[in-house]
C-alpha cells in the first residue's frame, strides 16, 4: 500500500470538512502490509458518534466501510456489508470493508462471544448506515428541491419518485467529502419487511481471493528489513530460566540475537529457516515445578481451594426438597482442557521503534491488544498501532494475541521489524486452553415425575484470559508481568442470577441452587468456542437425560415439561420433527448386538439470553471396541432475524465438525514435565471419513433481534452425543471425550 | 533421510505420503534451481531448507502455508509432477529435477481451475488457511479418479485437516469439479 500524496485516513478524519481530493478511498485504505505513515502516533479517538468513523463515499461512489469487528473466517465481513448495503441501497460490489485498526476504526470491543452481528445490527454499522442514508436524503432534498419523503434510492442514486430524470448519485452528493455529522439516533433503519439484501445468502466476499491465493493472511505480511523470530519455551509455564541459553558451541548461521527477558526467550535470525534451526538448537536450563498427575486432575480440581465462589441461584429449600423427594439422583461430570487447534500456527509481525510500534496481528480485539502491548513495551497506548489482519480460524483465544507479544518483544530487542510464527508445538502447548471443569448435579423428582429441586455446582480450573494486561497470556507472564489475581467472591446473598455461561439451565424448576467455584490451573485458559457453556450444557443436558430415564420418560417429553419459553420449545420440536424422533424412553430395546444405534438430544438457549438450538445426534457404538461413530446430526436453530442463511449454515456445519471432534477425541494431555499433546498425532481431530450427515433447520424470526450464530449448535452437541450413547447402550458417559476406553469402561459398569 | 522424521521434535509423525526421494546430497552450498509453476528459479537457501520456506520467503508465493511443519495437516501441500507432497518436510534439494506446482499455478490463462471454481461456487472455505491443501489434493485425486463417489472423496481427503468444519462444502466442490471436468 502506498498513501497517495500523503493523505491518510487519519488526515481525513481530522480534516475540517473541506473537500478532500486526489485520492481514492478504497485504494488507499486497504490494511495490508504497509508501513507508510506520516506520523508516529494515532488519533486520540475514532469517535463512534460520528458517521465518518463508520463509512465514507468515494468520488466514484464506492463506499468504504469501517468495522471494529474482526473477520475471523466466520463470515461477519460479508454479513456486516449486507447490513450497510441494505440501509444505503448500495450494491455489495460497490463496497469495501476495512478491518479493525487502532488508527482507523471504532473500538467495538472484542470480536468474540458470537456478538459481532448482534452488535453491528443493534448499535454498529446498521445504525451508522441508516444515519448516512438520512443525511444523503436530506442533502438530495435540498439540491433537488423535493421533500425527502418523495425521494427513492437505488444503487447509490437518489431520485424523485415518479420522475427518474431528477436524480443525484451519492458520489455527486458527498463523494470524497466528510459527512461531519453526529449520529443522532433519529434515522430510522429499514424494517425487516423492506429487506432485499439482509436475509439472503450473499456469497462470502473473502472466499474467491482465498481460493486463488490472493488473500493476505497475517502469515503473509512482510515489511522491508523484516527479520524472522521463533520462541523457545520452557518445559512448562512456571519454570524459571537458569543461566544463559546457548547453542552449545555450535555456530548458527543468520542468528541476529537471542532475546531473553525474565523467562522469555526468542531467537531472531535473518532467514525464517535459520530462526527455526536456531530455536531448535538453543539449549536453556530450567528449574521446573512438576505438573500435577493427569490421572488425578479432576480430583485435584474438585479438591482445590476455591479462589472465587459465586452463588447464581438459591431459591427455596433445595436440600430439604431433595431429601424429601420420592426420587433422588446425583451425578458428576468431567470435561477436559481442550485446544482451539488453529490450522495455521499463529503469527504476528511487529515493527517496534524507539517510541512507536506497529503490530500486524490476528487478535480478536485491536484496542485490547494495544493496551497489552503498550504495557509490554512501556509506551503510551497512542504510540502503538495495531492492525488486524486475518489469520487462521481461531475459535476463541488461540495464540494470536500471545504471538503478537512475542513479536513485539523481539522487535524491540533488535530494533527491526520481526515476523514470528509459532511452530506447531508452540501453538499446541502454549495456547490458552478451554477450561477443564468438574460439574456436580443433584436433583429430587416429585410424584408426577417433575424436577422438584435442582442442585448444581461447578469447579473450573482457570488462569489468565484475553489481553488486557500482558500477564493474561503466557508470554506476558514469562516476560515478568504479573498475573491478574482471582476476583473476590461476591456475597452469597442475594444470588447473582444466571452468569451467561449456561451454568443455570434453560429450564424452570420450583427450587434450585447453582454455585460456581473457580480454582487455580497450571495451564493458561481462555475462551474456546462456547467457553464454559459447552461444559455446563454437557452436564445439564446429560443430567436431564438421567432424570428422564429415572422416571422412564422420553427425553424430549421430559424436557418439554420443564420449559416455558416458546422459542426453546420451537427448536426442540423442530429438531424432533427434522430427525423423525420417535418418542420412547431411553435406552432402546435391543442391547445385545455388538453394534448398537441410539439417538440423543441436547438443547438450550445459548448463554441464557442468546440464540436457541435443539440438537439431535445418532450414534453407532461398537460395544466390543468402544468406538463411537456419530452417524447423523440434526439441528434446529433460532437466532432471531437471520442475516445470511448460508453463512449461518456454515457456522452450524463448523459446530458439528468441531463438536463431534471435541466430543469423541479431544483432550489436552501432559506428564510431569510438560504438555504431551503437541501435534495432530497426539491431539487428533476429526477427519473427512468421520463426517456425520447433517441436516439443519433455521427458524427465522424477522421480528426478533439478531442473535449470534457461531457457537450454538456445538453447545448442545456433546450432551446429545453422550445421550445417544446411553440410548444405544444403556451406558452413561460422564466424562468427555467419549474415547473407546471410557465407553468400554462404562459398558462394564 | 526420511521425510517424516522431524528433527525439532522427538515425535513420530503419521506418514501420509511417500517421500519423493530417498537420499539428498547436502555437501556445500551448491547453486540450486527449481521449477515452480513453469518457471525456473535460482535458490538462495541452504539445500536442506524445506521447500515451503523457499516458496514463501524467496518466491513470495502465498498458496502453500505453514500449518505444522510435520507433514500432518497438509496446509503446505504442493504438486510435484503428478503427485502431492508436503513442502514443509521436503528439502528443496529434493525437488530440483521435478516440476513444482503451487495453488497459484493451478490458474489457467488467469482463470481459476475447475477445482478452484468449484470451491468458489460452493463457498468451500471459512478461514481458508487449510484450503490450499484440499484443493491441491483434489486436483491430483481427480486426475486419477474422474468420477468419484462421496466416500472415495472422503477417503482421498483423509490426510488433510480442516478445523473450521468446511468439510461438507469441500466434498460438494470436489463432486462439482469432477462433473465440470467430464
Amino acid at each position: 500500500m502506498t498513501l497517495d500524496k500523503g493523505f491518510s485516513r487519519r488526515d481525513f478524519l481530522k480534516g475540517t470538512g473541506a473537500l478532500v481530493v486526489a485520492f481514492s478511498l478504497p485504494r488507499f485504505l486497504m490494511p495490508s502490509a504497509a508501513s507508510a505513515r506520516s506520523a508516529a502516533v494515532g488519533p486520540t479517538l475514532v469517535d463512534p458518534n460520528l458517521i465518518d468513523s463508520w463509512l465514507a463515499v468515494g468520488g466514484d461512489g464506492h463506499v468504504t466501510v469501517y468495522t471494529g469487528k474482526e473477520e475471523l473466517g466466520q463470515g461477519v465481513a460479508t454479513a456486516s456489508l449486507q447490513l450497510v448495503a441494505e440501509e444505503l441501497d448500495v450494491p455489495m460490489s460497490a463496497m469495501t470493508l476495512i478491518q479493525p485498526d487502532t488508527w482507523l476504526t471504532v473500538d467495538q470491543g472484542y470480536s468474540a462471544g458470537s456478538q459481532s452481528m448482534k452488535t453491528e445490527y443493534a448499535t454498529g454499522l446498521r445504525i451508522a448506515a441508516a444515519e448516512a442514508r438520512l443525511a444523503l436524503l436530506n442533502l438530495a432534498s435540498a439540491k433537488l428541491g423535493v421533500p425527502a419523503s418523495q425521494l427513492a434510492v437505488s444503487d447509490g442514486v437518489i431520485s424523485v419518485q415518479g420522475d427518474a430524470s431528477k436524480s443525484m448519485s451519492y458520489a455527486a452528493l458527498i463523494g470524497n467529502k466528510k459527512f461531519d455529522l453526529t449520529i443522532t439516533g433519529k434515522a430510522k433503519p429499514k424494517t425487516p419487511d423492506q429487506y432485499k439484501v439482509v436475509g439472503t445468502s450473499v456469497p462470502r466476499i473473502d472466499i474467491p481471493s482465498k481460493i486463488l491465493a490472493q488473500f493476505t493472511y497475517t502469515q503473509d505480511i512482510t515489511t522491508p528489513g523484516m527479520l524472522h523470530g521463533r520462541v523457545v519455551r520452557p518445559p512448562s509455564l512456571d519454570a524459571k530460566l537458569l543461566g544463559v541459553p546457548d547453542f552449545g558451541g555450535q555456530s548458527m548461521p543468520g542468528v541476529v540475537k537471542v532475546v531473553v527477558k525474565n523467562n522469555f526467550i526468542g531467537v531472531v535470525a535473518t532467514e525464517e529457516y535459520q530462526a527455526i534451526n536456531a530455536a531448535a538448537t538453543l539449549t536453556a536450563k530450567w528449574q521446573t515445578i512438576p505438573l500435577p498427575d493427569q490421572a488425578r486432575i479432576y480430583e485435584i480440581i474438585r479438591g482445590s481451594p476455591s479462589l472465587t465462589d459465586r452463588v447464581l441461584e438459591n431459591s427455596g429449600d433445595v436440600d430439604g426438597v431433595i431429601k424429601n423427594a420420592p426420587k433422588q439422583l446425583q451425578a458428576t461430570y468431567y470435561y477436559p482442557y481442550q485446544m482451539h487447534g488453529s490450522m495455521g500456527a499463529s503469527c504476528a509481525v511487529a515493527d517496534v521503534k524507539a517510541n512507536e510500534a506497529t503490530v500486524w496481528s490476528s487478535t480478536q480485539g485491536v484496542y485490547q491488544l494495544r493496551g497489552a502491548l503498550a504495557t509490554l513495551l512501556s509506551m503510551p497506548e497512542q504510540n502503538v498501532h495495531v492492525i488486524y489482519v486475518e489469520g487462521s480460524g481461531c475459535y476463541g483465544l488461540n495464540g494470536a494475541d500471545n504471538v503478537s507479544l512475542d513479536a513485539a518483544l523481539m522487535s524491540q530487542a533488535v530494533g527491526k521489524p520481526v515476523r514470528v510464527q509459532y511452530m506447531r508445538h508452540d501453538e499446541h502447548a502454549w495456547e490458552n486452553y478451554g477450561t477443564a471443569m468438574v460439574l456436580e448435579a443433584r436433583a429430587g423428582l416429585d410424584d408426577t415425575g417433575h424436577v422438584a429441586a435442582w442442585d448444581y455446582a461447578t469447579w473450573t480450573a482457570s488462569r489468565g484470559n484475553r489481553p488486557g494486561p500482558p500477564g493474561n497470556v503466557p508470554t506476558g507472564v514469562m516476560a515478568g508481568f504479573p498475573e491478574m489475581p482471582a476476583p473476590k467472591s461476591p456475597p452469597p446473598s442475594p444470588p447473582l442470577g444466571p452468569d451467561g455461561s449456561n451454568t443455570v439451565t434453560s429450564y424452570t424448576f420450583p427450587s434450585q441452587r447453582v454455585i460456581t467455584h473457580s480454582v487455580a490451573s497450571r495451564f493458561f485458559t481462555g475462551p474456546l468456542r462456547s467457553p464454559s457453556r459447552i461444559q455446563n450444557t454437557f452436564a445439564n443436558e446429560s443430567f436431564m437425560d438421567e432424570l428422564a430415564y429415572a422416571v422412564n420418560q422420553d427425553p424430549i417429553a421430559f424436557r418439554l415439561k420443564h420449559i416455558s419459553d416458546p422459542r426453546l420449545i420451537a427448536v426442540i420440536e423442530g429438531v424432533a420433527e427434522l430427525s423423525q424422533w420417535v418418542s420412547r424412553p431411553s435406552p432402546q430395546a435391543n442391547l445385545t448386538d455388538r453394534l448398537l444405534i441410539g439417538r440423543g438430544i441436547g438443547a438450550m438457549q445459548y448463554e441464557g439470553t442468546g440464540a436457541y438450538a435443539g440438537v439431535v445426534a445418532q450414534v453407532q457404538v461398537d460395544t466390543k471396541t468402544g468406538k463411537v461413530t456419530v452417524q447423523h446430526v440434526w439441528a434446529a436453530q433460532d437466532c432471531g432475524l437471520t442475516i445470511n442463511p448460508d453463512g449461518m449454515r456454515l457456522q452450524a456445519e463448523g459446530c458439528v465438525v468441531q463438536g463431534v471432534s471435541r466430543s469423541l477425541r479431544e483432550e489436552v494431555q501432559w506428564n510431569a514435565q510438560g504438555i504431551t499433546t503437541v501435534d495432530w498425532d497426539t491431539y487428533p481431530v476429526l477427519r473427512f471419513p468421520d463426517l456425520p450427515q447433517f441436516d439443519f433447520r433455521i427458524i427465522n424470526r424477522p421480528d426478533k433481534p439478531v442473535l449470534g450464530a457461531g457457537e450454538v449448535v456445538i453447545t448442545g452437541l456433546v450432551a446429545a452425543i453422550g445421550n445417544a450413547i446411553f440410548d444405544a447402550t444403556g451406558a452413561r458417559l460422564r466424562q468427555a471425550p467419549f474415547i473407546p476406553a471410557r465407553v468400554r469402561a462404562a459398558l462394564t459398569v | 533421510m526420511v521425510c517424516h522424521e522431524n528433527k525439532l521434535l522427538p515425535i513420530r509423525s503419521t506418514v501420509w505420503e511417500q517421500c519423493p526421494f530417498s537420499a539428498v546430497a547436502t555437501e556445500g552450498n551448491m547453486a540450486l534451481t527449481i521449477n515452480v509453476n513453469g518457471k525456473q528459479y535460482a535458490v538462495r537457501s541452504d539445500p536442506t531448507t524445506p521447500l515451503l520456506y523457499v516458496l514463501r520467503d524467496e518466491l513470495h508465493l502465498r498458496g502453500p502455508r505453514f500449518g505444522c511443519g510435520l507433514s500432518q495437516c497438509g496446509a503446505c501441500t504442493v504438486i510435484l509432477g503428478n503427485t502431492t507432497i508436503r513442502s514443509c518436510v521436503t528439502p528443496v534439494v529434493g525437488v530440483t529435477t521435478g516440476q513444482v506446482t503451487t495453488l497459484e499455478g493451478l490458474m489457467q490463462d488467469g482463470k481459476p481451475s475447475a477445482v478452484q471454481q468449484a470451491f468458489i461456487d460452493e463457498s468451500a472455505a471459512q478461514c481458508g488457511y487449510c484450503t490450499n491443501g484440499l484443493m491441491m489434493s483434489a486436483t491430483i485425486f481427480l486426475r486419477q479418479n474422474t468420477n468419484p463417489s462421496e466416500d472415495q472423496i472422503k477417503q482421498a481427503l483423509a490426510p488433510w485437516l480442516c478445523r473450521c468444519g468446511t468439510h461438507y462444502r469441500v466434498i460438494r466442490a470436489v463432486l462439482k469439479a469432477a462433473k465440470a471436468r467430464v
